[in-house]
């Protein structure tokens, strides 16, 4: 069922294919893929992380959505974010998500206060992401290709949550 | 401005803090100045920050609270907090990485600075 799901998933995305058929296609699956997504207990916490990005982004669709005049948040930024949320492997804590003012989503991993992974989803498939890890930090840019994280980001941010599952609830 | 002067930047959107902590996306700069606006806090009463984040923030937009750190913390993240009146009180965080040639790798780095301000804010003061 999974690798259905994931097969799915993948044609679900828009490509570059411009037939009749191959958009009706596309459209099928993005309606299986949002007809399961909205099944808890398909999908488990990542229809909770959805439907939180959801609720950001009806917060934050307007310029100036902060007070301090922010962009408004990017569709791609958005449709980003999404595709990372479904990507990650199931026993990965989810993140916690918040949009940044230059209209990015940031997916924030934060076991406790001295552990931070940060990564942003925007308008292209480069994501900027830093991490603090006691004393430890730094920061890079990886791509987000075939629709997966990089392992090396994957690895990191096990390595930042540790042992511990109790990530930060919103 | 003074190492240990509270300064306090208005939350303004529910995704910006959660019960234990303010995230790092709270401090990033506005991409039109490339400045992080805060406003100088001092020992003043909690009240006298709600009835600023209220006026300069503006009544019709809802103010969580807020994230509150001294000028030190910025300053240990190799930025400068900077007073920037008028309105009074009000102050920017500035000196953050910029770069027209690779502004994803310059994100990255704002990113880096944002969580480290954004941890020494600790949990948020709710208004």
């Amino acid at each position: 069922m999974a690798a259905g799901y994931a097969a799915t998933l993948s044609l679900s995305r828009p490509g570059s294919a411009v037939s009749r058929e191959a958009g009706a296609v596309c459209r099928n699956a993005a309606a299986v893929v949002e007809q399961r997504e909205r099944s808890v207990a398909l999908f488990g916490v990542k229809s909770v992380a959805l439907s939180e990005l959801e609720m950001l982004a009806a917060e934050c669709k307007e310029a100036d959505w902060d007070g301090y005049g922010a962009e408004s948040l990017h569709p791609r930024a958005l449709s980003l974010a999404k595709e990372i949320i479904r990507s990650l492997p199931d026993d990965l804590p989810m993140p916690t998500m918040s949009v940044e003012p230059d209209g990015c989503v940031s997916l924030d991993w934060l076991p406790t206060n001295g552990r931070v992974f940060t990564l942003s989803a925007g308008k292209t498939d480069r994501l900027p992401y830093a991490w603090l890890d006691g004393t430890d930090r730094g920061h890079a840019v990886a791509r987000f290709i075939g629709g997966q994280l990089p392992p090396r980001i994957v690895r990191e941010i096990r390595m930042i949550c540790g042992d511990d599952a109790s990530v930060w609830a919103a | 401005m003074g190492d240990t002067e509270p300064l306090a930047r208005f939350l303004t959107s529910s995704g910006h803090f959660n019960a234990s902590a303010v995230k790092p996306a709270a401090f990033l700069p506005n991409p039109k100045n490339g400045e992080t606006s805060v406003y100088r806090h001092g020992p003043d009463p909690l009240e006298d920050l709600v009835a600023i984040a209220r006026e300069e923030i503006g009544a019709d937009r809802k103010v969580h609270g807020a994230a509150i750190i001294r000028a030190a913390d910025v300053r240990a993240a190799r930025l400068e907090a900077r007073a920037g009146e008028p309105p009074p009180r009000h102050a920017d965080i500035v000196g953050w990485p910029w770069s027209e040639d690779d502004p994803d790798f310059a994100k990255a780095a704002q990113k880096e600075l944002a969580a480290t301000i954004a941890r020494k804010a600790g949990a948020a003061v709710r208004f």
